[in-house]
């Protein structure tokens, strides 16, 4: 007798419409391919020791060839480890702001919208203060006090970026607190500190978690930005940010491989987490399925 | 209405190559400059805005480029002479001089001037440490008494300090010079100054030189910090002189069309200093072993693209007190493990940190081929780029919390070997240049008695030196990188340029034509 699948994705569920998202899905592949990459980077190069920052002046400022795909930078490092090494930074930095952002902004706009009053006013000021700065900007002063490291960079992007995330969820418990269903709790005596946690927090985290997806591709940009300007990722080690910072110097002098191919990373995986994020949007709500 | 705007767009539209015709008229000559010009004070200015004084000021003497017959030349002054014991130095002035505000040059005048700088005592101002009293004998002769002998001519001729001002300026505080005024004797006047931006020089009608055809009437400088974009305005005409370009991209440059690069031998070096009061490169032997642990071939062949050559001491090699006989470490990773396993460390197992300038690639990469080599040995180098102000402040703030080893460029503020071995090497109570902190009282002695000496016996001078060098290179306070060259890069219908490494990166504007 044949066994039916344990694992199946039903038909009309959020995650069927996602996978029938063709530019999501592709997108999903892509990302999925550049994490293992990242994440695997030390088998699936024999270059790794370059990777992490040693230098072979033996092929200084190589060409592209087939012993070095994207050629290989000004201290002979081929530029195909130093890639895979920079996801690692790349990646996690656009990750870990927007998981950072969403883990300060979430409660902090929950606690602001079912409480209300006083307090929702006090930390709707306090998102208002941070949002009038341009988020670079906030950032890069932030770096800069900081002094210029990986870790800081990703604390000054994740301090600009949690407001969005508290308005966020301060709006949509607005509307969730007024549910019967919360009603029903409050009136047989659940504490408040459980209402948010089990009953709120549930319920808001669709759109949340679109937000997330769409903004890590954002982090990355920032973060590279940050790199690039020399207020990221540190010597000798590198990110797309520093490896597009260093190359550019060399481009009009003919050794264009350098900066084109991180560039072309950030660009390929800001785009493929905007249209996943996009996909997810759309799977996540009944009224834009109709559009697929 | 649109019409009328219509026609008068087209006229503008029309105007506009007409209005470049006008402005190519003046023969105008734009230097892209990668760094501020931060103090415009004459007396203090002690950075990169020696490229504008060297036009708008001149010196009593002028000290030759390397090749020349003699090593100087009048300026200011027309002849000199020196009292047998070197105590006494009689300047000759030249007649018939004014300054840009129409004030006379006299020897009150470069008295007040002088006086004005010691007084202030900033910046390059320790150069006149010999003086004891300057005297306008006559109109038109200077005096100038010493306490020690020194050679006062050579000091004049300085590229900082050295400046003589209008009396009017002297009485100016440097606030005034800083708001873009000025009153030297120079071919050229600042005419405008946006700090940070572009600063424009125009000729000097009354300059004593007199003018001819083809000469600059204008003069730009585009401070672009971007080396990208100042190798793009070469390329491309729209700067006609510009340097601190990536050493790699010179090669590839020297075959663009329209654009020459000129290499020639500095007067700059880069060391790496060593923190001599902090664990564990308070270590005289682990200092050794991180002398001996540095790839200076790789460095001087690959990062410097073969352009310059391996440090010997701090003295360089083009500069008299040169120790071309002292020891020069090369890399020898046994020997560094060697004595590291003496020094107490027989695997390594220290990290230390690295300072550079932040957008100095050349010294990041400096770290990053040192920290492979280090990590053979088993220690871990952490490399820090930062601000060049962030560097120095830490490296004043506590010595003992400081930076282990802090990438450092040198060039003479006047032509002397002291400058090195004084300017980084003398204690200090307070840190100011000396940020390897080394206090050693014999070397502090030889170089202060190679200092008054080098004014009356050149040859003892430069024995003395040498030797200082030799405790310096025993004691391996600093990592002796690179002599420098001068690399600037020109635009082909330029002519008469000639690089003076005495004035680093200065160019006279007054000798070139197109």
């Amino acid at each position: 007798m044949k066994t039916r699948p344990r694992f199946r994705i039903e038909s009309g569920s959020s995650a069927w419409f996602l996978l029938r998202d063709r530019a999501a899905l592709i997108s999903m592949a892509f990302l999925i391919f550049v994490a293992l990459a990242a994440v695997f980077a030390p088998l699936l190069t024999p270059y790794a020791n370059q990777g992490r920052g040693d230098p072979d002046l033996s092929a200084k400022f190589r060409a592209p060839s087939i012993e070095h795909p994207f050629g290989a930078d000004g201290l002979g490092r081929d530029q195909v480890a130093r890639l895979m090494f920079g996801a690692r930074r790349s990646l996690s930095m656009g990750l870990i702001v927007v998981l950072a952002a969403m883990a300060i902004g979430t409660p902090i706009g929950m606690v602001a919208g079912y409480l209300g009053g006083w307090i929702d006013e006090a930390i709707m000021r306090v998102t208002d203060i941070f949002l009038a700065f341009p988020p670079l900007l906030l950032a890069i002063a932030i770096a800069a006090a900081l002094g210029a490291s990986y870790i800081n960079a990703v604390t000054a992007i994740a301090a600009t970026w949690w407001p969005w995330y508290a308005r966020l969820a301060r709006a949509q418990t607005l509307s969730v607190r007024e549910r019967a269903y919360i009603e029903a709790a409050r009136s047989i005596g659940v504490r408040d500190r459980v209402i948010i946690r089990r009953h709120i927090l549930p319920n808001i985290m669709t759109p949340i978690i679109v937000q997330g997806t769409l903004d890590v591709g954002t982090a990355i940009l920032v973060a590279a930005g940050l790199s690039f300007i020399g207020l990221g990722t540190q010597a000798p080690f590198a990110d797309w940010g520093v490896m597009i910072s260093d190359g550019r110097l060399f481009f009009l002098s003919g050794r264009w491989w350098m900066s084109t191919f991180p560039g072309l990373a950030i660009f390929l995986t800001a785009m493929a987490f905007n249209f996943l994020g996009d996909g997810v949007r759309v799977a996540a709500d009944p009224r834009l399925r109709r559009l697929l | 209405m649109k019409r009328f705007m219509f026609i008068l767009l087209s006229i503008a539209i029309l105007a506009l190559p007409l209005m470049t015709t006008v402005a190519q008229d003046r023969n105008v000559f734009v230097y892209g400059h990668p760094v501020a010009f931060p103090n415009l004070d004459p007396s203090s200015g002690n950075s990169n805005e020696n490229v504008v004084m060297g036009n708008v000021y001149e010196t009593l003497t002028f000290y030759n480029a390397p090749g020349s017959a003699e090593i100087l030349s009048p300026k200011l002054a027309v002849s000199w002479e020196a009292s047998e014991d070197s105590l006494t130095w009689t300047f000759n002035l030249r007649e018939g001089v004014t300054f840009h505000d129409g004030a006379a040059l006299n020897a009150e005048a470069v008295k007040k001037a002088l006086d004005r700088t010691i007084t202030i005592g900033e910046g390059s101002a320790w150069i006149f440490g010999s003086i004891a009293s300057i005297e306008a004998v006559d109109e038109l002769v200077v005096q100038f008494n010493l306490s020690y002998a020194a050679p006062l001519d050579l000091i004049l001729s300085a590229g900082y300090a050295a400046w003589i001002m209008s009396p009017n300026a002297a009485d100016q505080d440097s606030a005034w010079f800083n708001d873009g005024n000025a009153a030297g004797t120079g071919p050229y006047m600042i005419a405008s100054n946006e700090p940070g931006q572009r600063m424009i020089l125009e000729a000097n009608p009354d300059y004593w030189g007199g003018w001819s055809e083809g000469q600059f009437d204008t003069i730009v400088y585009e401070i672009v910090e971007d080396p990208i974009v100042l190798e793009q305005m070469i390329r491309s005409g729209d700067a006609d002189f510009t340097y601190s370009l990536p050493f790699d991209n010179y090669g590839p440059l020297a075959g663009a069309d329209g654009v020459s690069v000129v290499v020639t031998p500095s007067f700059q070096n880069l060391l790496i200093l060593l923190n001599t009061v902090k664990e564990p490169t308070s270590s005289q032997l682990v200092r050794q072993a991180l002398s001996y642990s540095f790839p200076y071939a790789d460095v001087v062949s690959s990062l410097y693209a073969g352009l310059g050559t391996q440090a010997r001491g701090p003295i360089p090699a083009n500069m008299w007190g040169h120790g071309a006989e002292l020891m020069q470490f090369s890399q020898d990773l046994d020997k560094a493990r060697e004595l590291l396993a003496e020094a107490g460390y027989p695997d390594g197992g220290f990290d230390l940190v690295y300072t550079h300038v932040a957008a100095d690639l050349d010294e990041q990469q400096v770290g990053e081929l040192w920290r492979a080599s280090l990590a053979e040995i088993g220690v871990d180098l952490e490399i820090r780029g930062l601000a060049w102000q962030a560097q120095w402040d830490l490296a004043l703030n506590d010595p003992a919390n400081a930076q282990d080893a802090f990438g450092f460029y040198w060039w003479p503020d006047y032509i002397t070997p002291n400058s090195w071995l004084t300017g980084m090497f003398v204690s200090e109570d307070e840190p100011f240049f000396n940020l390897s902190y080394y206090g050693n009282p014999q070397f502090d002695a030889l170089v202060q008695a190679a200092a008054t000496t080098s004014g009356s016996d050149r040859a003892a001078a430069e024995a003395m030196y040498v030797d200082a060098q030799r405790l310096l290179l025993d004691d391996a306070a600093a990592i002796y990188v690179v002599d420098l060259p001068d690399i600037h890069v020109i635009r082909d219908d330029v002519s008469g340029y000639v690089n003076n490494p005495g004035y680093p990166h200065v160019v006279f504007f007054y000798d070139l034509s197109r």
